[in-house]
């Protein structure tokens, strides 16, 4: 067990490192130079007065002056010590008060948006397999498909009509009061409940086909009490193995979704940062949410075992973690 | 389904199944205003901006929501009544100007404080000005009002002399601008970074202060109770009604309409002209007024090849119907231009007749200037070179973006290829005015004052100027004559004869006067715009 | 949301533990359908087709993207109006002259989704085309010759994983910049790691069957192997995949389009039509939604019909 603990931790860790690597080539491909393309979409109205020692100075700053090695590792080296620079679209204020500034409203976003998909999911799934008649059923799978065929920025757009414009229940910008955040987070959670249950859904039926729920069956237990009782349990451990997955869905999300309510948040910065080539505050956001997407997979993989005790051996709940990215 | 005529109350149908949900909501917006005024609650004004400009220093550059707040909490020696677009005494209460226009002596009023509790004297005045000289760049627009600057007097505690070393004549107009704002000496002595980021440490002496601003979403200004000293142009000259005025950028133009349509906020500005249909008039205050300043354009750029030929130039003009444009791309809200400025500025001049809609016209220039159809319908010339003009502008399917393929569908009927490239913002500000890429560009500037046409159309200033280093000497003398007389009517007749020349020489295509459109909710008495068209929350008050 | 989808094709079943009782073939990768050797590229196609009818769902899915080739291929026949022409008043609401209304231009909204069919769906099938040759073969390298290959791929995938779909396209188009073909480009990149775990698994499965074991043992065990045993017997399952594949990619290609990434007008296409419309929302409907119907439907049918094939083959 903790050679597997081990293991995994360095997987993780290399993982981490090649979000790194991935962030710092990106920069590289880019075709012209950083520095220039960084003063001159920088500041929007006074850009194109950039003149070439203030991109001398960028390219000091950047390290883009030096060799290719060395940057690599010095760009190591300032990530493992959290020094991210300076965030040129941004006032020139620091990436990591540019991120601290928003990184708030994202985490309520997201785990609001979390929690709600999961309730959604449970509930569209127990109804698509419990209900009583076919119609019902299918009207619930029906809904399930809402979710993975409407665009988020439709479904953004015609709940704020709905549900804010017309209704009044929900305020349609800001993150200020708890009630501003639920809207933009049912649209993510409506996109995301889809997925979810029909894995849900799946798992379910599959489950229900196993032989202890027959012998459930045959002791006369209704199907809503076999299912609640017995399948459940067993069915949302594949639900379980999604949640990295689910996690990555809610990060693009929160990308379209805060820029249609307003909302501050790493997701709209991110979206400006590459409108306006703001490559340290693109990188730092990249490792960000592949750190992030790390840490959530760290944690499943590693309380899988503490959860399904069918899985003892590494080896088995190895494999549960190749399957978390579908 | 039905048709709903625009400003009629919201039609909403997306679907059937939709409509059941379509219950009159928002019974609170609409009752609670009938209590009584004794019900009236005046703590918080709620106000929606279309976004954040990251940039709060009221010297620096020109945004319109940074000048917006820059009012409430700044205030200038003189402004400017926007009926008449006479000159009205604030910070100083009396003025001269020499005869020659190169000396302007302000009279300051007695008793105003900044808000962090200095008296305003004619130091204040001189501290101001010098830093504007000294941003230079950063606050160009203020420079250029300020330009040939040679010093400020302080004759005594409160009078102030402003020297130019040639005629200024626009220098008392652009003193009415956001760009020469009076400042604290405390703001005045930090970084220019650090003033633009916002906050309490801009410090003026206006109505209001700037309480915090969090990047991205919003803005707090206080009232100040001890304010008296409000503009004459203002109906109220002492302190606010609202304690504080709360604005929230609300980036997405679709929200913003709706936000203040189902009352979530007080007061927006300004909405985009698209979402004007969704506007409920009978619960809404709709301001839908021409801005001041430049009509909106497309000015070619005469350094590219294609523009350097006149009868290309010559022939946009009447190949473009503006009615057509007024009528489609903005829903009948605005209207065709009539010259180079919008009908409302002052010095403006309707020279409707250069701007006429004549498609044969332009196609009889065309063969003159042995442009001949080509198999597609394209011209081309001797060369074989197809008569194609490219424009580069940010995407993102914009209004902009719907105008420039109507324009496109007018100029191919003529025999004008009109080539659309969308590029990302940061592809866009890779270039200049000068290094373009591609061949006309749209450009937008708002100042109560013909001066905006000298400013944009001439060759006088770098990065603001059109026609920096391709000087048209004609066109730059007729400019000239706008700054050396004060005289309202010899200026007209400069605006005008500036224009003629600039029109005939298709040196500009205007093709709509752009109007600013804010809204307000029922309950507030009415919108108070000042001549610039921005918002005066001073005179804001409840119904 | 919608760029992850499409790295989700076929939602896992449960974790496999010893003694699970449903016995599956796969016992290192990523869980999917056990697929019978090869059964799907030996069945015959009118079988296939007369599976196909025998569902409703599928036989609706089936008619709307024949009607959907159709736009594609000979979009005049279909549209009623000239696309790029103003033919009607602004904003006129839908009708019998106009059946999706009309838009700010007065042009035929109908119309244009019609044209608009080419381009939206082809920049979905080039970003499914890149996600399913790069990642399928990579994928195939990756199981077939393991050890190394197989490290270096499978980390690889995991680092491109870790980044969400739409931020890792938004990274790829600050790199390349502006348009539907790099919008195509960027949205089929960030499809390659979940189409190398797939063809992965599948030619893990492949190769652990007993007549690829007795190849191997005899030494054949090369790339060519992969031509001639792998690709035939797992493109059944990789097509699947890519199939579903395509409905997220056209969603992820309007998602780019709405963030103002998308088609250069007035080349009509779908995200950059819903776009357009969107601030009409209030007071002119259909110019967003006809669209957004459009595109959705096209997704669903996709899906409908990839699932019901895979799900055919499984059989």
């Amino acid at each position: 067990m903790i050679r597997y603990v081990a293991r995994r931790l360095g997987q993780a860790a290399v993982v981490l490192w090649g979000a790194i690597t991935l962030s710092f080539i990106i920069v590289q491909l880019t075709p012209g130079d950083p520095a220039r393309l960084m003063v001159m979409g920088g500041e929007g109205a006074d850009a194109g007065a950039a003149d070439d020692s203030q991109i001398a100075q960028i390219r000091r700053e950047m390290g883009l002056d030096q060799p290719l090695v060395i940057q690599y590792v010095s760009y190591l080296w300032r990530v493992l010590t959290l020094d991210w620079g300076t965030a040129y679209s941004q006032q020139r204020q620091s990436v990591s008060a540019v991120i601290g500034d928003n990184i708030g409203a994202t985490v309520e976003l997201g785990v609001t948006s979390l929690v709600l998909m999961t309730v959604l999911g449970i509930a569209f799934a127990l109804g698509s397999v419990l209900l009583p008649t076919r119609w019902l059923r299918s009207a619930f799978q029906g809904i399930t498909v809402i979710g993975i065929a409407v665009p988020s920025f439709v479904m953004a757009i015609l709940l704020l009509q709905v549900f804010s414009f017309r209704l009044g229940w929900f305020p349609a910008f800001g993150a200020g009061d708890f009630r501003s955040v639920l809207l933009p987070s049912i649209t993510i959670a409506l996109l995301g409940a889809g997925t979810l249950s029909q894995v849900f859904a799946r798992s379910i039926r599959e489950v229900s086909a196993e032989g202890y729920v027959e012998v459930a069956q045959a002791r006369g237990l209704g199907p809503a009490k076999v299912v609640l009782t017995h399948v459940l349990r067993n069915a949302s451990l594949p639900v379980y193995t999604i949640v990295g997955m689910l996690v990555g869905g809610v990060v693009s999300g929160a990308a379209i979704i805060e820029i249609i309510f307003g909302r501050p948040g790493v997701g709209q910065l991110y979206v400006e940062a590459v409108s306006a080539r703001d490559f340290p505050l693109i990188q730092a956001l990249i490792v960000l949410t592949g750190g992030l997407y790390v840490l959530v997979t760290l944690i499943v993989d590693l309380s899988y075992p503490l959860i399904d005790p069918r899985v003892t051996s590494p080896a088995a709940s190895g494999r549960a973690s190749g399957r978390r990215n579908r | 389904m039905i048709v709903t005529p625009p400003l009629s109350r919201r039609s909403f149908g997306t679907a059937a199944a939709l409509s059941a949900l379509t219950i009159p909501a928002l019974a609170a917006c609409a009752s609670s205003g009938a209590d009584g005024p004794e019900e009236v609650d005046t703590t918080v004004l709620k106000v929606g901006f279309p976004g954040d400009s990251e940039n709060w220093d009221p010297h620096q550059p020109p945004q319109t929501v940074t000048r917006a707040v820059a009012r409430q909490i700044a205030d200038t020696l003189v402004d400017q009544d926007r009926e008449s677009g006479e000159i009205v005494g604030w910070l100083a209460e009396d003025w001269e100007v020499n005869e020659d226009s190169t000396q302007f002596t302000f009279h300051l009023r007695e008793g105003v404080t900044f808000s962090d509790g200095t008296a305003l004297t004619a130091e204040s005045v001189k501290n101001n000005f010098d830093r504007i000289i000294d941003l230079g760049p950063l606050a160009y627009i203020g420079a250029s009002h300020l330009r040939g600057y040679t010093g400020t007097e302080v004759i005594d505690d409160l009078t102030a002399v402003i020297s130019f070393d040639g005629p200024n004549a626009q220098f008392l107009q652009a003193a009415t601008t956001q760009s020469l704002s009076i400042l604290a000496d405390s703001t005045l002595a930090l970084s220019p970074e650090e003033v633009a980021r916002g906050g309490p440490s801009v410090v003026g002496s206006g109505a209001y202060t700037f309480d915090q601003y969090v990047p991205g979403e919003s803005i707090t200004l206080t009232r100040r109770e001890d304010y008296a000293w409000g503009s004459q142009a203002y109906q109220n000259q002492g302190a606010g009604t609202y304690e504080s005025i709360e604005i929230s950028f609300i980036p997405d133009a679709t929200t913003l309409a709706g936000s203040v349509s189902s009352g979530q906020v007080d007061y927006a500005f300004s909405l985009d002209v698209s979402t004007l249909a969704s506007i409920d008039t009978e619960r809404l205050h709709l301001t839908n007024v021409p801005t001041r300043g430049i009509s909106f354009p497309l000015i070619p750029f005469i350094y590219k090849e294609i523009f350097t030929d006149e009868a290309v130039r010559r022939a946009i003009n009447p190949a473009t119907d503006r009615a057509e444009i007024a009528e489609r791309i903005y829903q009948g809200h605005v209207e065709p231009a009539t010259g180079l400025l919008t009908a409302v500025t002052p010095g403006s001049a309707d020279l409707s007749e250069l701007l006429t809609y004549d498609p044969e016209l332009a196609e009889s220039i065309l063969e003159e200037g042995g442009w001949t159809p080509g198999d597609d319908g394209i011209r081309v010339n001797d060369a074989g070179e197809r008569l194609t003009i490219t424009i580069q502008y940010v995407g993102g399917n914009t209004l902009y973006e719907q105008l420039f393929q109507l324009l496109q569908t007018q100029w191919a009927e003529v025999g004008i290829e009109f080539e659309l490239k969308p590029v990302t913002e940061a592809e866009s500000s890779e270039y200049g005015l000068y290094d373009a890429p591609h061949d006309l560009s749209t450009w937008t500037q708002g100042r109560a004052d013909p001066d905006v046409l000298r400013v944009v159309y001439s060759s006088f200033y770098e990065n603001q100027s059109f026609f920096y280093g391709n000087a048209l000497p004609e066109i730059d003398e007729a400019l000239l004559a706008l700054q050396s007389t004060t005289d309202p009517e010899e200026r007209a007749a400069a605006s005008e004869s500036a224009q003629r020349l600039l029109l005939e020489g298709g040196y500009s295509f205007p093709l709509i006067d752009a109007v600013s459109l804010v809204a307000a909710s029922r309950q507030l008495a009415g919108i108070s715009l000042d001549a610039e068209n921005k918002p005066v929350f001073a005179d804001t008050a409840p119904a | 949301m919608t760029t992850q989808a499409r790295s989700r094709p076929a939602p896992p079943r449960g974790p496999v533990a010893p003694g699970d009782p449903p016995a599956r073939t796969d016992t290192t990768g990523p869980r999917r359908p056990a697929l019978p050797a090869g059964k799907a590229t030996h069945h015959g196609a009118v079988d296939a087709l007369l599976r196909l009818v025998s569902a409703p769902g599928m036989t609706l899915s089936a008619l709307f993207l024949a009607l959907l080739l159709g736009w594609v291929i000979a979009p005049g026949a279909f549209s009623t109006h000239h696309p790029l022409e103003a033919v009607g008043t602004s904003l006129a609401s839908p009708g019998g002259e106009f059946w999706f209304g009309t838009d700010l231009n007065g042009r035929d909204v109908y119309s244009r989704v019609v044209h608009g069919a080419r381009l939206s769906l082809l920049a979905g099938v080039v970003a499914v085309l890149i996600s399913l040759v790069v990642g399928g073969l990579l994928g195939m390298i990756a199981g077939y010759i393991g050890g190394f290959a197989d490290a270096v791929i499978s980390r690889t995938v995991e680092v491109l994983v870790s980044i969400p779909g739409m931020l890792l396209s938004l990274a790829i188009i600050s790199v390349l910049g502006f348009g539907v073909d790099k919008v195509a480009i960027a949205v089929g990149i960030a499809g390659i790691p979940g189409m190398v775990r797939i063809a992965r698994a599948e030619t893990l499965r492949i190769v652990n069957l007993p007549y690829m074991d007795a190849a191997t043992t005899s030494g054949t065990r090369r790339l060519t192997g992969i031509i001639t045993h792998v690709v035939p017997n797992a493109s059944g399952a990789i097509g699947v995949v890519a199939g579903i594949d395509l409905g997220g990619a056209i969603l992820a290609v309007a998602s780019l389009s709405f963030l103002g990434f998308g088609a250069v007008p007035p080349e009509p296409e779908w995200g950059s039509q819903i776009n357009e419309g969107r601030m009409y929302i209030a007071n002119a409907w259909w110019w967003t939604l006809f669209p957004s119907i459009v595109a959705g439907l096209t997704v669903l049918s996709v899906n409908r019909l990839s699932r019901g094939i895979g799900t055919k083959e499984n059989r």
